[in-house]
């Protein structure tokens, strides 16, 4: 019987034990000592609830903790051949019943020597993600209507090849850009509030090229006075304050662009909202 | 209690099996993973060993199971038990090592609680060590056995290769993976004919093949041109596959990228879709002992935002192209506007329920139509003209009598506006895009949301429905009045009185309150 089976059975019985309360709240956990993997694929699918995820102190390849509802959910909690899947799910006919669900969470902690490709799907809730010190290689963020906040709170340890983030109605804030190492960054929302935060230690010599696209909501740009930033802007009725730049052609420029080691191109797509950009000092 | 001693010994006893935490006993195996369940009903831990092999314990529902057989009772109001949940519950923070300490303490605990506990655990230890080192020959007999196993499997796989109409030369077995295997594969292979027997349930037509035996990945770059058999191991795809993918007494796992062009199947095991794509359909057969998640990909798949930002730019094309629609109304019909309008205000129900039956008659008073016309020489050329006139009648009836609700709906609320004392100007005009507005905002949360199971497609259905009620309202209205030519269901008492655009005539343009009469009293 493997591990994965286990808590399969568990989470099973659990159920039969539980069906009948009304919000049950029960835990599942699991961690790996890190055994020279060679990589790590972390698939997250969670509805509804709040996550945390950070880098881990210890030895451990992971540690992730699962507080779920389990009148209405299953927790997933697997980790084969480098692939961990985590978060919760249920059927359809359990969440008829759409009524408060408080106090589901899930907490992941991942080494940061091991490379690391993120894969994560958010519902409605809260996540909150420190991504600084891991050694990304990739990173996917699907968000929907919940409140996200991205940290880069150190510089990652491996080039990362694309940090790409979809959210739906949401609030999303990503601070520490210049720290994630990453050449290609896309951020695609529908509705809602959006602060990109592109701070940190830059460490990817030339252009890094970044999407950016919302549809209807405010965006904040905030960028490191020493960062050369062109951004090329399509808009329908979405201000933008260009506010430190100097227009070429269809492209705003900041005046340390050509000096500057490390580039940001910007290709923004904006329908409704406000644009706003801040400059940061010495960062 | 004193069953409580006997279990927490036996318990305690299975314990000492595992390595201590500081690994100050270098010959026994390391622990490198652990995995904990809590509920109101028990908790378990499984610790996972160096090797594969692994060790739960658990005490749920009053009983204590070792390796999920239950070895003794307990209380769960026992002062140990409460330990024991309160150890596990904290797990989540915890590395394996850690864990294993914390366990150890609460033995200790149990230790303390049981005198005669010291002798249960060493009878147990006995018994246990005797279980290795029966384990331990069986492994032996197990490698001297080898080839003959080998040679079984061979002759197995051959009788898979005959039932699947295989073709030898393409018949892959990995025979490295019988030595970790050994223990089990004369009882694997017997699993694998009944699961062949479901797979031919299935009705799963193989007719070129590769078989692998045990886990195996399918990197990016690679691509399988046959059908694909998994036995006994999990397979993850990264590249394509042209064929089927059967994995029996296994895993599906297709990732970002990877591609099945035909079915997948999978008999006790499951498939999962962390992106992917598979061009036929996924199947499972088999006993599932565990709760399967169902494929991400296929039941709880977000759609990208951008769609939802497509929606909503969908929605706001919509509401100017009507508001267009709604002016040229307001500009060249603006008398037959408002008493649809007042129709539909004053007459709602009766509205609604004559765009209701009047619906249903649309198609045969069509067919009436082209037959009368059809039945005289000049009627049989105007023909074209009626059913193109007949259309946009209908579409004329529809929108227009959409639009009129929308007018009262903005009217009324402009109205109410002024009434309490907001300095609000009122037009035509403007009460039909606030009126538009008001009706088209129901569909926002249906676009924003649209990617949530299950609340997306409900949000969905409920703007549809409004949607329809409006529209046949006014479709309604629009057959009442005649086309806004007859104000018989108008209420007398508002009729040429009361509405906004009889009080403001809409001829001499847009109106305001004065200032004086309508500021806010707070």
């Amino acid at each position: 019987m493997t591990i994965k089976r286990a808590l399969g059975m568990a989470a099973f019985a659990s159920l039969l034990g539980n069906g009948a309360q009304a919000q049950s709240l029960e835990t599942v956990a699991a961690s790996r000592q890190e055994r020279g993997e060679r990589s790590l694929s972390v698939h997250v699918t969670f509805g509804m609830g709040d996550f945390s995820m950070t880098r881990d102190q210890g030895s451990a390849l992971y540690r992730a903790n699962i507080v779920y509802d389990s009148e209405r959910f299953d927790p997933v909690l697997e980790y084969a051949n480098g692939q961990l899947q985590l978060g919760v799910d249920s059927d359809g006919d359990r969440l008829r019943n759409l009524k408060a669900i408080r106090g589901q969470r899930v907490d992941l902690s991942v080494s940061p020597r091991v490379p690391l490709s993120l894969d994560f799907e958010f519902g409605a809730g809260k996540a909150d993600l420190d991504l600084g010190g891991l050694a990304l290689e990739r990173v996917e963020v699907r968000t929907g209507a919940s409140e996200a906040a991205i940290q880069f709170s150190r510089p990652t340890t491996r080039p990362c090849e694309r940090f790409e983030v979809e959210m739906g109605a949401a609030q999303l804030q990503v601070e520490g850009l210049g720290n994630s190492n990453c050449s290609q960054i896309d951020v695609r929302g529908a509705a809602g509030s959006l602060v990109l935060d592109f701070t940190g230690e830059w460490q990817h010599e030339g252009v890094t090229e970044a999407n950016v696209e919302l549809g209807l909501g405010d965006l904040m740009l905030r960028f490191p006075s020493n960062l050369g930033v062109s951004i090329e802007i399509e808009r329908f009725l979405a201000s933008f304050d260009a506010d430190g730049f100097t227009k070429q052609g269809d492209r705003y420029i900041s005046a340390n662009y050509e000096q500057s080691a490390s580039k940001l191109h910007i290709d923004l797509k904006a329908i409704v909202g406000d644009v706003e950009v801040e400059w940061i000092p010495g960062r | 209690m004193r069953a409580d001693r006997k279990t927490l010994a036996l318990a305690a006893g299975m314990l000492l099996l595992l390595p201590p935490p500081d690994g100050l006993n270098a010959q026994q195996r390391e622990v490198v993973a652990h995995a904990v369940s809590v509920s109101n009903n028990g908790a378990r831990v499984t610790f996972e060993l160096e090797g594969g092999r692994e060790i739960t314990i658990a005490l749920e529902n009053g009983s204590v199971l070792v390796d999920g057989s239950t070895v003794a009772r307990y209380s769960p109001n026992s002062e140990v038990y409460t330990a024991w949940h309160a150890t596990l519950e904290q797990a989540g923070r915890l590395s394996s090592t850690e864990l294993l300490a914390a366990v150890r303490e609460w033995q200790n605990l149990a230790s303390e609680q049981a005198p005669e506990v010291e002798a249960e655990i060493t009878r147990s230890l006995d018994q246990l060590a005797a279980a290795e080192e029966l384990g331990a020959e069986l492994a032996v007999r197990a490698e001297a056995m080898q080839g003959s196993l080998s040679a079984a499997l061979i002759d197995q796989a051959a009788e898979v290769t005959e039932r699947l109409q295989l073709e030898m030369d393409d018949l892959v077995i990995d025979l490295s993976q019988i030595n970790s295997n050994s223990r089990g594969l004369a009882i694997q292979l017997d699993e694998l004919r009944g699961q062949l027997n479901q797979v031919d349930k299935l009705g799963i037509q193989v007719d070129n093949a590769r078989i692998h035996m045990g886990d195996l990945t399918i990197p990016r770059e690679r691509t399988i041109d046959t059908d694909l058999v998994v036995l006994a191991g999990d397979v993850s795809i990264f590249g394509t596959v042209n064929g089927n993918v059967i994995a029996l007494d296994g895993d599906v796992l297709l990732h970002r990228g990877g591609s099945v062009q035909k079915d997948i199947v999978t008999v006790n095991g499951r498939t999962t879709r962390a992106g992917g794509s598979v061009g036929g359909r996924v199947r499972s057969s088999g006993l599932e002992l565990r709760r399967s998640a169902p494929p991400p990909s296929q039941n709880r798949r977000m759609v990208s935002p951008v769609s939802n930002g497509t929606s909503i730019a969908s929605l706001l094309g919509m509401f100017i192209a009507l508001s267009c629609i709604g002016f040229g109304f307001t500009f060249f019909a603006p008398r037959q506007l408002d008493i649809v309008a007042d129709t539909v205000t004053d007459s709602f129900g009766k509205s609604f329920f004559a765009g209701l039956f009047a619906t249903p008659l649309l198609l045969p008073a069509f067919v009436i139509l082209i037959v009368g016309l059809a039945i005289s020489v000049v009627g049989l050329l105007l023909i074209p003209f009626a059913i193109v006139g007949s259309i946009l009648a209908v579409i004329a009836a529809g929108t227009g009598g959409y639009l009129a609700v929308a007018k009262s709906v903005g009217s009324t609320y402009l109205t109410r506006r002024a009434a309490q004392g907001h300095a609000v100007t009122i037009t035509p005009y403007r009460s039909l895009l606030f009126g538009l507005a008001g009706l088209m905002a129901i569909w926002i949360p249906a676009a924003v949301l649209g990617w949530i199971p299950v609340m997306g497609p409900a949000l969905a259905l409920l703007a549809a429905i409004f949607t329809w009620v409006m529209v046949t309202a006014g479709f309604g209205a629009a057959i009442l009045s005649r086309a806004g030519i007859r104000a018989t269901f108008v209420n007398a008492r508002q009729a040429g009185a009361l509405t906004d655009e009889h009080y403001w005539p809409i001829d001499t343009g847009s109106h305001s309150i004065p200032r004086e009469t309508s500021r806010r009293v707070d």
